[in-house]
């Protein structure tokens, strides 16, 4: 783990490992990647809240620039192992290749959201370095989140159109988000935590959209990955959060499994108990309290489920948790009794879940 | 020899499955399928390869053989599957279907 010359080299899972002192002799002595490891060791795979405390302190140590963005484009070259040769860094000019210049934009685009609307510097909120990947493997039918940076494909052509997975910011945003929810409430890849974990990333990915757009609420087709799938599929999009289950009818694929309510939440073995498919559920539910409250989500909406994720939810928490937060979080931010909070409860309700 | 792959997660959290029946298989083909499913030591894997560690949107295969009177299936995330265990997978991935 550590080099000759007493170096960090790779991240460890254990922060408490290492003495502040050698820290500080990092951020001292140490070249840029040096630092940036020292950093990753510290906060990566750590829970972000509660270890603020002890972080933070060193964290200042080794002083990330002013605005926090620094993104690192990377290009697997076709083999499944990252992060692949580097093609483009921070202040670079556009590269030659589209889907490079996508993810850079599209994560530069999350990163600015999540800033200027929640004062949040990036995703482990110590500026942590937004790492993708791109061409991924050969005709990767996936875009992915692996503990540390954001994976894409390229698509097959066939069921996926090529270069679907870098040019919607949906889904980097999507992916990006899962990188949040890891660094705060950290809720658990199964069952009802990870559905909702699955629908956190559909709520930012689809509200980021929508500010991207200028789009209220009303305006949205609450529609997330539409034109990934190639024209070959029959379907609009990969998931509606406004109509569950209704976002493609394809003979290869099958039917869109997506439960709009409770009542039909699948139990299944697959998918890790089904996190993409029940996520419908949550899902619909902060559709409904946005377009009840009316207006941009990312002015209310979303700053209450931002808030229930980064402060209230744990990693247990089940879709019962998700609906009294949300409802504490409109209370702290708008009165106990407001139109929004009680906007959050009939989203809920309207999924079958009383709160 | 019978092979079946299911495909669930992923960022669209499809549902895919491929089986392969390696008597209509090419001759070449059945035995770069007989070498790959060594290769991955497939009938001396767990039942269970889970990840280890943080990550979102991965696959998740379950890959059943049925040779010679033996079955096994194995449950697998793909951030966990060894190299020669991922080789068999993107084999039968790009193989053509025939049952």
């Amino acid at each position: 783990m550590y080099n000759r010359g007493g170096m960090l080299r790779g991240a460890m899972p254990t922060p408490g490992f290492i003495p502040p002192h050698i820290i500080h002799a990092i951020a001292k002595n140490g070249n840029e990647r040096q630092k940036e490891l020292a950093i990753q060791t510290i906060v990566t795979s750590s829970q972000a809240r509660g270890k603020r405390q002890i972080i933070g302190p060193i964290a200042n140590a080794l002083m990330v620039p002013a605005g926090g963005k620094r993104r690192s484009i990377y290009d697997a070259r076709g083999k499944e192992k990252v992060p692949g040769d580097l093609v483009r860094s921070e202040d670079q000019p556009p590269a030659g290749d589209s889907s490079v210049n996508s993810a850079y934009d599209g994560a530069g685009y999350t990163y600015d959201f999540y800033d200027s609307i929640f004062k949040r510097n990036s995703i482990d909120d110590h500026g942590m370095r937004l790492i993708s990947t791109v061409h991924y493997g050969i005709k990767y039918q996936n875009a992915f989140w692996d503990g540390n940076q954001m994976v894409y494909g390229d698509g097959d052509g066939d069921i996926f159109r090529i270069g679907a997975f870098t040019g919607a910011v949906d889904v980097i945003a999507h992916e990006i988000s899962h990188g949040i929810t890891q660094f705060e409430a950290n809720l658990a890849y199964s069952d009802q935590s990870g559905a909702l974990n699955e629908s956190f990333s559909d709520v930012l990915g689809i509200t980021i959209k929508q500010h991207l757009l200028g789009m209220t609420a009303d305006k949205s087709d609450w529609l997330i990955g539409p034109g990934i799938f190639s024209s070959r599929i029959h379907g609009v999009a990969v998931r509606s959060m406004a109509n569950p289950g209704t976002a493609f009818d394809d003979p290869l694929l099958g039917k869109d499994p997506q439960p709009a309510h409770m009542k039909d939440y699948v139990q299944t073995k697959d998918d890790c108990g089904g996190v993409h498919i029940n996520s419908g559920i949550p899902s619909r539910a902060y559709y409904l309290a946005a377009t009840e409250i009316g207006g941009y989500a990312w002015e209310k909406a979303c700053p209450i489920w931002y808030i229930a994720l980064r402060d209230l939810l744990k990693p247990n928490s089940s879709f019962q948790d998700a609906a009294k937060m949300t409802s504490r979080a409109a209370a702290n931010l708008f009165g106990e009794g407001s139109r929004e909070q009680s906007a959050v409860k009939n989203g809920w309700a309207g999924v079958g879940i009383q709160v | 020899m019978f092979v079946e792959l299911k495909r669930t997660g992923g960022f669209a959290g499809l549902a895919t499955r491929k089986a392969i029946d390696s008597n209509a298989l090419q001759q070449e083909d059945a035995k770069t399928l007989c070498q790959l499913i060594d290769g991955a030591q497939f009938f001396q894997l767990p039942v269970a390869i889970p990840a280890s560690g943080p990550g979102a949107d991965r696959f998740h295969y379950k890959l059943t053989v049925d040779s010679e009177g033996r079955s096994h299936t194995v449950d697998v995330d793909e951030a966990a599957a060894s190299p020669a265990l991922k080789s068999l997978i993107q084999w039968i991935i790009s193989a053509p279907s025939n049952p």
